[in-house]
């Protein structure tokens, strides 16, 4: 075990470096001269000096890239072109909405997933199981955007049939009144969560589906527990396994599907704050940006994996790179 | 027990779909036939709107913004008098230019590197294999980003995006179904009658994971219709001069309390194409696939028919293949 968690960890390092390098080259060697993209068109040469100067950006490429690495482990992101603060105490402030946003999207998103998908598991052979399924895949194909304006349209305050939520902004006073503060990020986790947990359901119906002919099932059923209790008591574990590897996987859509939806809600979370980063081409806070956010990824890859490692027994003893 | 008579009358016999033409037996399933309709219909409304729509793209008249629905504008205008209905037509042209594109590159990106993060030798392998695993983390988005930072959004970046961002995920599918094929016996076979490496990638190899690609790349055309949605909101998509779905939604939300109505068009055309996709994948898969085209998935049934046909006892009735039920049942449990 410890070995795997070794072995893991060296991957997840490795996955960072190269995330890095990638991130690096898409955005200070692709576009030629940075100064001159950082300055736009209207820049002048001294302006453009000045740039370079300030930031190192006439340093060689190779120190630029190592002054930036030692940076990220130092935990300095750098400092905003734009504002002059540095990027990690931004990033930081940010993260207190678009942390609960996203843990509300993906408790949403288990809440409807989860017991729907066994559900219409069991009677997938059923009109009502099939009819789930249908209403599923159709979930599964709206855009967020558009999952979004019809939550606005039926529950948004002004706008909607049912007036009740607020559909633009965050408190300023931010987490002062947690009440407000959770209001303003139910709308959003809800669209968010309603199309992941549309990918859940599925993923968790054909998990069940897979289990219930299986032997260990039919053992159960033989000692008197009926299908649901059998699948409920000894399926359990195997199906979450499935819909592990399924958080795993949608925990990259769950990154973009916040950035769009913060958007749309007008809210002050990273999301927002990498869009308008990227309009005002502040290329040194974007990269250091993506790389926090594709971080994000790789980390709940990286936990995902352990915890499937800890409640797998097959898993335990066979050493696989 | 033998007389005709009693015999139950043969139910009608299930087609052998190896005999009936793929088109037709993707038309057989309910899917198929909604997801052949309506990529049909986005096909002929982007060939069409090359040289006709209801109205020209760029009239507009400010007297007649935000109208709801009526005859001469089924779906109503936008805020300068814009026909809607003219708008989602041309913008099928844009869907059909993201989604061939995302799904060519994914595919070939997909296929490639699965080949080669099979085959390839040793460390050499290995070092790709990770280097999926890695890159599958990629959210498209962030691609998209890091090409439309500095060189400003367009069509191409969402092409880029979406089919490098899925790309990869086709490669980590199709590795083991690869490494699977090329381990099997049909390709060693294939093998000892001297046949090159080129030979056996293309005649048993790509067959094998054909109907795996096909699906993957119905979700891909999906996720490039949902992600063009998404990218072009956020300003990393189509410039505004160019029709297309995502702009359309983009730009109606911004007056969601006028006109709640044209919130509604693109996104439900949007929609309803993803589930168009997929579900005419999805048949398509089912059709494609040599495994399920065997009439070996009905147990229950084959030997009734075949003791109705020969008037044999049940018992006899050969038994389906145990290699091709092991095949069937590991092919559902793709990792």
């Amino acid at each position: 075990m410890t070995l795997y968690v070794l072995r893991r960890l060296g991957l997840f390092a490795v996955g960072l470096l190269v995330t890095s390098l990638l991130v690096f080259t898409a955005l200070r060697v692709l576009p030629g001269d940075i100064a001159h993209v950082i300055g736009g068109t209207k820049a002048t040469p001294e302006q453009i000096a000045t740039l370079r100067s300030t930031y190192g950006l006439d340093a060689p490429l190779l120190s630029q890239y190592t002054d930036w690495l030692s940076g990220l482990v130092r935990g300095d992101l750098g400092i905003s072109l734009r504002t002059h603060v540095p990027i990690s105490t931004e990033v930081a402030e940010k993260f207190h909405v678009t942390g609960p946003l996203c843990l509300m999207g993906i408790t949403v998103a288990l809440l409807l997933g989860l017991p729907a998908g066994i559900w219409s598991g069991l009677r997938h052979d059923r009109p009502s199981g099939a009819i789930v399924s249908a209403v599923t895949q159709g979930v599964a194909a709206v855009p967020v955007l558009w999952a979004g304006l019809l939550l606005i349209l039926l529950l948004g305050k002004g706008v909607g049939l049912a007036n009740l939520l607020p559909t633009q902004g965050f408190p300023i006073d931010g987490w002062q009144q947690p009440g407000r503060a959770l209001q303003s990020l139910l709308l959003p986790a809800l669209a968010i969560g309603l199309v992941e947990g549309a990918v859940i359901l599925r993923f968790t119906r054909s998990a069940v589906i897979e289990a219930l002919p299986q032997d260990y099932l039919r053992t159960a059923a033989a000692q008197g527990l009926t299908r649901t209790q059998a699948l409920l008591r000894r399926g359990l574990p195997n199906v979450s396994l499935s819909v592990l590897s399924v958080i795993a996987l949608q925990a990259a859509s769950l990154v973009t599907g916040a950035v769009v939806v913060e958007a749309l809600f007008a809210l002050p979370g990273a999301g927002s704050m990498l869009v308008t980063d990227v309009a005002n081409r502040d290329l040194i806070k974007v990269q250091s940006e993506i790389l926090l956010l594709a971080a994000l990824v790789l980390v709940v890859g990286l936990l995902v994996d352990i915890t499937h490692r800890i409640i797998d027994p097959r898993q335990r003893r066979v050493v696989v790179v | 027990m033998t007389a005709a008579g009693l015999v139950r009358p043969a139910e009608p016999e299930e087609p052998d779909l190896r005999r009936i033409p793929l088109w037709r037996a993707v038309w057989r399933s309910g899917g198929g036939r909604y997801g052949a309709v309506i990529i049909a219909l986005v096909l002929i409304s982007a060939a069409l709107s090359l040289v006709w729509t209801p109205y020209a793209l760029q009239q507009t008249d400010t007297s007649q913004g935000w109208l709801g629905p009526s005859v001469p504008h089924p779906l109503g205008t936008d805020l300068i008098g814009r026909d809607t209905l003219s708008w989602l037509i041309a913008g099928s042209r844009t869907t059909v230019v993201i989604v061939l594109g995302s799904v060519l590159l994914a595919g070939v990106l997909g296929v490639g590197l699965g080949i080669l993060s099979a085959l390839l030798p040793g460390r050499l392998r290995e070092s790709l294999v990770v280097a999926v695993d890695i890159l599958v983390a990629l959210p498209v988005l962030l691609i998209a980003i890091l090409l439309a930072a500095p060189f400003g959004g367009s069509l191409a970046v969402v092409v880029l995006a979406v089919g490098i961002g899925a790309g990869v995920n086709v490669a980590r599918v199709l590795r083991p179904e690869i490494t699977r094929a090329a381990q099997s016996d049909f390709v060693l076979a294939s093998r000892a009658c001297g046949s090159g490496t080129m030979r056996r990638l293309r005649d048993h190899v790509i067959p094998t994971v054909g109907p795996l690609l096909v699906v993957q790349l119905s979700q891909v055309a999906g996720l490039a219709l949902l992600s063009e949605a998404g990218l072009t909101f956020l300003g990393y998509g189509a410039p505004a001069s160019t029709p297309s779905w995502g702009r359309s939604l983009a730009e109606a939300q911004h007056f969601i309390g006028v006109a709640p109505l044209s919130v509604m068009w693109p996104g439900l055309v949007i929609a309803a194409t993803v589930l168009a996709v997929n579900l005419f994948g999805d048949a398509l898969r089912d059709a494609l696939d040599p495994r399920r085209r065997t009439p070996v998935a009905a147990p229950g049934a084959a030997p009734q028919d075949a003791a109705a046909l020969s008037g044999q006892r049940p018992a006899t009735a050969p038994p389906p293949s145990p290699a091709l039920e092991r095949d069937a049942a590991t092919a559902g449990s793709a990792p």
